[in-house]
């Protein structure tokens, strides 16, 4: 369980904004559409393409997996750890369960997950980052140690500990994931609005009589989000691998909700006799899942980056 | 100030004064901590440690007794009368006000460092996690040698020609491992190396069942094995973080790889090396600013990642059956309790925050505009 994006994006940022100061604020300041975002990402590279097909592909099984799959996911079959075969093209479990129908049920409980605690993390991020920056002084450095202090922790032990005492509710998992990704939000968007305050068109709003709260809502956020937006698609691989990691060691999502760290956890004890199918699949979507998450991240990130 | 007092002092002749060769040592380093930028800097950030660890240490024991569980019925049961369950509060040290409990935990972890005592086995917590938090280090400091080993070359490598098709697979490589569930890579790593290939020895704790432990000084096995000279032990021991090491060397070279790259060639196509080169620098010295400019991004990115990687460590613990912190971390949250949980995120906390400062440190050396107020 790495995170890769909030470091990265952070520092990628500061070894660019050399490169940025000599552009035009206007540039700077036009807000591409998602359309034009969308089409970008489409004429970028193979891998692009891939990844992007990936992130359809399971938002599509996130909406209709529970609906399509051949077995009932949660009812034994009566072939017991069996290999991939016709009637089973993954294998069944040491429950009995079909693993193919799992597989496709699962991200609507993973991929849901992800993208609610990402939403949560990026707009609870957001706001906290923006109250930060634009009251200077001793209450936005305070904000600004604590997440420090909170970056410090063993967070994913610490996410254990929530889930586990708070019972491994649905709920329960969101809110920590999401809290979780706040300190990277925060910081990206204290950095961005650093740099966006001191620029002439907030400059203008505030001759025009608008008030902080009002200029800092209306003009600065807007300008601020793209950074946050380019990190949530990064932010959300890493949710479905703590999602599933808690899973994986009993702290999350229990059996058999159909989930692929819990399905990966199930044939844990079988790889080393050489039953590779039970823990095989499950991780397999979700590598690609997280895979295609990661590619298209990347390439909204480009895409920000080219923009300043 | 009476001016009129004669100045008695500075009359006199000055006395040499004699030093011995300890207090010239600790003066030495005194002058360097309050006089040089950097030993100012160095003093500034362990300041800031201290109520850190305050912090780390009143805030898990706030999480823990904020959360909706009831530590008593793990040891009177669900079903048990209000005495019972009033005698075990008492056992536990929870009968008396939540202020009281932080006041004697903080009393015995500052003035005797005592963790207390696990609610479960009744063990000193400190000792407890001793003997476990070193099989966590060991596996992720191994890890990490490995991954800069591996990483901080190919992402110059791949910078040295960019957009070229090695290049391009470097990244590939490290877009795709650096988003990767570390746990499931390492049941398909052992699938291949040890029920197929038999390469390396399955995934059951440190050692080789036929193997004896060396005697334990350090429990650090591999330390422990060297020092009582068990040549075979300690070869075992490798061979069996062999594969827990190279599954998160091979999620961490991703990120390392690609900020290496990264950061190289943003150094190379810098403006001060430009001037350098047209100043007429001597190209030794020119690669030497490379190389320094380019690895404290790799430097700062790696204190951050070994924090995560020691948090998520219970992972990869879980799928080779290592008993380390991670592991210990998970069993005794099942189990509620509280004193041993509290000590393996305060020693885990603590050790991220003693890295993180040493990553400051060497990073303040490399690049002299930290030093200077600057902030990270």
């Amino acid at each position: 369980m790495t995170e890769m994006g909030g470091p990265n994006i952070a520092i990628e940022r500061e070894l660019d904004s050399q490169a940025s100061l000599g552009l035009q604020e206007n540039e700077l300041v036009r807000a591409a559409t998602m359309r034009e975002h969308f089409i970008s990402i489409l004429k970028g590279s193979l891998l692009t393409k891939i990844g992007l097909l990936f992130v359809i592909i399971f938002v599509l099984l996130a909406i209709f997996g529970p609906y399509i799959t051949p077995f009932d996911t949660t009812a034994a079959t009566s072939s017991v750890n069996e290999g991939p075969s016709g009637s089973h093209i993954f294998g069944t479990d040491a429950s009995g369960f079909d693993i193919f129908s799992r597989v496709l049920a699962a991200p609507r409980i993973d991929v849901t997950i992800a993208v609610v605690a990402t939403l949560l993390s990026l707009v609870m991020g957001s706001l906290i980052g923006l109250l930060a920056s634009f009251f200077r002084g001793f209450a936005g450095e305070l904000v600004m140690r604590a997440s420090d202090t909170v970056q410090a922790f063993p967070l994913f032990v610490l996410a254990i500990v929530v889930v586990v005492g708070f019972g491994r509710s649905y709920a329960v998992i969101v809110i920590v994931i999401a809290l979780l990704n706040v300190p990277i939000y925060l910081r990206l968007i204290r950095a961005e609005v650093l740099s966006l305050r001191e620029r002439t068109f907030v400059e203008a709003a505030r001759a025009t009589g608008d008030r902080g709260v009002s200029i800092a809502l209306r003009h600065v956020l807007p300008n601020a989000m793209t950074p946050g937006f380019a990190q949530a698609s990064i932010t959300f691989g890493y949710s479905i691998i703590i999602t599933a990691g808690l899973s994986f060691i009993g702290a999350g999502v229990q059996p058999p909700t159909p989930e692929w760290g819990s399905m990966i956890a199930a044939g844990k004890d079988g790889i080393i006799i050489g039953q590779w199918w039970t823990s095989v699949f499950p991780g397999l979507a979700m590598s690609m899942c997280v895979f295609g998450f990661a590619v298209v991240g990347e390439a909204v990130q480009d895409i920000f980056l080219r923009r300043t | 100030m009476n001016a009129a007092t004669p100045p008695t002092t500075a009359t006199l002749p000055a006395a040499p004064v004699e030093r011995s060769p300890g207090a010239k040592r600790a003066l030495k380093i005194l002058g360097f901590l309050f006089v040089t930028d950097l030993g100012r800097f160095i003093l500034k950030r362990l300041a800031f440690i201290i109520p850190q660890l305050l912090v780390v240490v009143i805030g898990t024991f706030f999480l823990l007794r904020w959360l909706p569980v009831d530590p008593t019925s793990r040891v009177v049961g669900f079903v048990a009368t209000d005495e019972a369950r009033a005698q075990a509060r008492a056992t536990l040290g929870i009968d008396v006000s939540q202020g009281t409990q932080l006041w004697r935990y903080l009393k015995g972890l500052i003035l005797h460092f005592d963790f207390g005592t696990s609610w479960n086995t009744q063990d000193h917590v400190w000792n407890e996690i001793v003997q476990r938090f070193p099989v966590t280090i060991q596996l992720t400091v191994l890890a990490f040698i490995l991954s800069l080993l591996i990483a901080i070359p190919v992402g110059r490598a791949a910078a040295a020609k960019p957009g070229k098709l090695p290049d391009k697979i470097t990244l590939g490589y490290s877009l795709f491992a650096g988003a990767q569930p570390d746990f499931w890579w390492g049941l398909m790593f052992v699938y291949v190396f040890f029920f197929l290939l038999k390469w390396f020895p399955a995934p059951l704790g440190q050692l080789s069942p036929e193997i004896s432990s060396p005697d334990v000084h350090t429990n650090f096995t591999l330390i422990d094995a060297l020092v009582a000279g068990d040549w075979n032990a300690f070869g075992d021991n490798i061979w069996h973080y062999g594969l827990p090491v190279i599954t998160l060397a091979f999620v961490l070279t991703g990120p390392i790889i690609k900020m290496t790259r990264q950061s190289v060639l943003s150094v190379v196509n810098s403006d001060y090396i430009l001037y350098a080169k047209a100043a007429g620098y001597e190209a030794k010295t020119i690669r030497w600013y490379m190389l320094r400019n380019s690895l404290s991004p790799v430097i700062t990115l790696s204190g951050i990642l070994f924090g995560f990687m020691l948090g998520g460590a219970v992972l990869i613990e879980t799928v080779f059956s290592l008993d380390g912190l991670g592991v210990y971390a998970l069993a005794r949250t099942l189990a509620t309790d509280f004193p041993a949980i509290q000590g393996a995120v305060v020693v885990m906390t603590t050790f991220s925050l003693l890295i993180y400062l040493m990553m400051d440190i060497v990073y303040a050396v490399l690049d002299p505009r930290v030093r200077y107020g600057g902030t990270r």
